[in-house]
């Protein structure tokens, strides 16, 4: 399928960038980071071409990577990288099912959610049918329904799974979706089996696999979901890759942007002397912004003015915050998440208060956002909020259950990574 | 429980009983079982909903007829789409983001804006009509 053929291209490009950055990355967490750094190559290669096909991108992906790989060359004298082994578990194959479940779902139909049609899907099969990126297309009023203004990286990616197919077809672009829920799960594997026991991580894993697989495929929340989830997650001890990943979530929704600015904010509170490191996020996120700035492409929320509406909603907070909490999809696990971290032991929580802290500064992101909503607020709510809720998931679940696993085994505590 | 634990040890026993609970909680709230076998037994019905989700009441007439319009007219040829709801919120506008869809390479034009105006500029510029029908019928009409 040519489709897999784009992603496993994909992903050794990113593997190699991976690798040309950070050394020390071996087995999941190298494939997992290599995907999503391969989806970030593409997208800037595709935004630098004027004009597309299978040919030109590949080799200039190709040229990427040979770069990659002669930093690599020239490296490879210096501190050889560490070489461990991710343990598999039974409970892997349980995970297995779960993806294999999802890819049978997603390339059963054309994918059907609204969202692909008017936004997502529509942009990438403009930009394949024009053989590059259709400016006239984002700038016309008629068009304003698809969001001329949300970042790339997602249409661009299909551009890359259709060029080499040759043709469009929405019925296989769903393995995309699949990719992004797969690459989430190796590093959430790779990265949980750092901190707790084979068992757990598996287990671990496997709770992550629904929220990874989104719900909705072909949609924004894919990539928005991977790379939040994979950012968070290395936070704690990393300042290479989640800047990367940051800038790259920044690349794929508006969302993308405001954790880059939480993520900031969360690290002058607690961690002052890191922010300086996380120049990446912005130097990653910068040309989308600065193309949709010259080309004037307005989100709906800048309309007017976004203070005076939410001053003016101000005295309804309570509300709002009311219809929120009513409209909460994962309700149950939201409310075990809580639960989670008051059984966890003080020492436990205090190792996760950094991803905590975040999650909740972009919970209260989103609130202020629905303030100040040019439209009627319920009628955002009941389009966006499970979508939202659902980005950050993954960091607040893994977040508490490796609170309990340390509260049920403390000896476990990091230095029990697999080995 | 031993009769011989200490309050402390009581204690942790009890919190790890919670977290043990708790995390074997957090694995199985977000699975959804029939989710998962779905696709291994009944993929057609999967096709179906798809097809009735993207296009509502309008299926599979309305993306029959869209497709029709696209063998019939070239890329970069203007097309104005008249659909029965003539309401921008009211139907409108999920019938015109479908075409716009399927009909990439085309500059569709709306008949209405999101006022539920007519727009006579678009109906001057268009090279032609592809009208839709409350009985679910369509034609392409040349200008």
């Amino acid at each position: 399928m040519a489709e897999c053929a784009a992603i496993v291209v994909i992903t050794l490009c990113g593997m190699l960038l991976a690798r040309a950055v950070d050394r020390s990355l071996h087995s999941a967490m190298l494939i997992g980071l290599g995907f999503l750094y391969g989806t970030g190559i593409v997208c800037f290669v595709e935004l630098a071409m004027p004009r597309w096909s299978a040919v030109t991108v590949t080799s200039a992906l190709l040229l990427v990577a040979a770069l990659c790989g002669l930093r690599i060359w020239r490296q490879r004298a210096s501190s050889p990288a560490p070489r461990t082994a991710l343990a598999p578990h039974l409970f892997d194959l349980l995970t297995v099912l779960v993806v294999v479940s999802y890819v049978l779902m997603v390339t059963a139909a054309p994918l059907p959610e609204w969202d692909f049609g008017a936004v997502w899907g529509l942009k990438g099969k403009v930009f394949f049918e024009h053989h590059g990126i259709d400016w006239h297309f984002l700038k016309s009023r008629w068009n304003r329904f698809s969001h001329p203004d949300y970042p790339l990286l997602l249409p661009l990616n299909y551009d890359y799974l259709a060029l080499l197919r040759g043709g469009w077809d929405d019925s296989r672009l769903g393995v995309l979706s699949a990719a992004f829920g797969v690459a989430t799960l190796l590093i959430v594997r790779a990265a949980t089996a750092r901190q707790t026991s084979p068992m757990k991580s598996a287990l671990i894993t496997l709770a992550c696999a629904p929220v990874a697989l989104a719900i909705q495929p072909g949609i924004g929340e894919s990539p928005m979901i991977a790379f939040t989830a994979a950012a968070l997650l290395l936070l704690r001890d990393d300042d290479c890759h989640p800047p990367i990943l940051l800038g790259l979530a920044g690349c794929s929704k508006n969302e993308g942007i405001a954790l880059i600015a939480v993520v900031l904010a969360a690290l002058l509170l607690f961690q002052r002397r890191r922010v300086l490191r996380f120049w990446p996020a912005l130097a990653i996120a910068a040309p989308w912004m600065a193309v949709k700035t010259i080309l004037s492409l307005k989100t709906d929320l800048a309309e007017g003015s976004f203070i005076a509406r939410a001053a003016e909603r101000a005295p309804a907070a309570g509300e709002i915050a009311m219809a929120l909490l009513q409209s909460l999809a994962d309700r149950w696990v939201w409310l075990a998440i809580v639960l989670a971290f008051a059984v966890a032991t003080a020492a436990a929580r205090r190792r996760q208060r950094l991803i905590i802290a975040i999650v909740l500064l972009q919970l209260a992101a989103y609130f202020a956002i629905y303030l100040g909503v040019p439209y009627r607020v319920d009628w955002y709510i009941e389009g966006s909020w499970s979508r939202l809720t659902r980005q950050i998931l993954i960091p607040a679940l893994v977040a508490a259950m490796l609170a309990l696993a340390q509260t049920m085994a403390p000896e476990e505590d990091g230095a029990h990574a697999e080995t | 429980m031993h009769g011989g634990d200490s309050p402390i040890a009581l204690k942790q026993r009890i919190r790890w009983m919670l977290a043990a609970g708790c995390f074997a909680a957090l694995v199985l709230t977000p699975l959804d079982l029939e989710r998962i076998v779905r696709p291994f037994v009944d993929r057609s019905q999967i096709q179906a909903e798809a097809g009735v989700r993207m296009d509502g009441p309008w299926w599979p007439d309305y993306p029959r007829f869209l497709n029709a319009v696209r063998q019939r007219t070239q890329p970069g040829d203007v097309i104005l789409l008249d659909f029965p709801q003539r309401r921008w919120m009211g139907g409108y506008a999920f019938a015109y983001y479908r075409a716009a869809y399927v009909l990439t390479g085309r500059e569709v034009l709306p008949l209405i804006d999101e006022h539920d105006q007519i727009v006579r500029d678009n109906i001057r510029a268009a090279r032609w009509v592809a009208l839709f029908t409350a009985q679910r019928q369509g034609q392409l009409l040349r200008r």
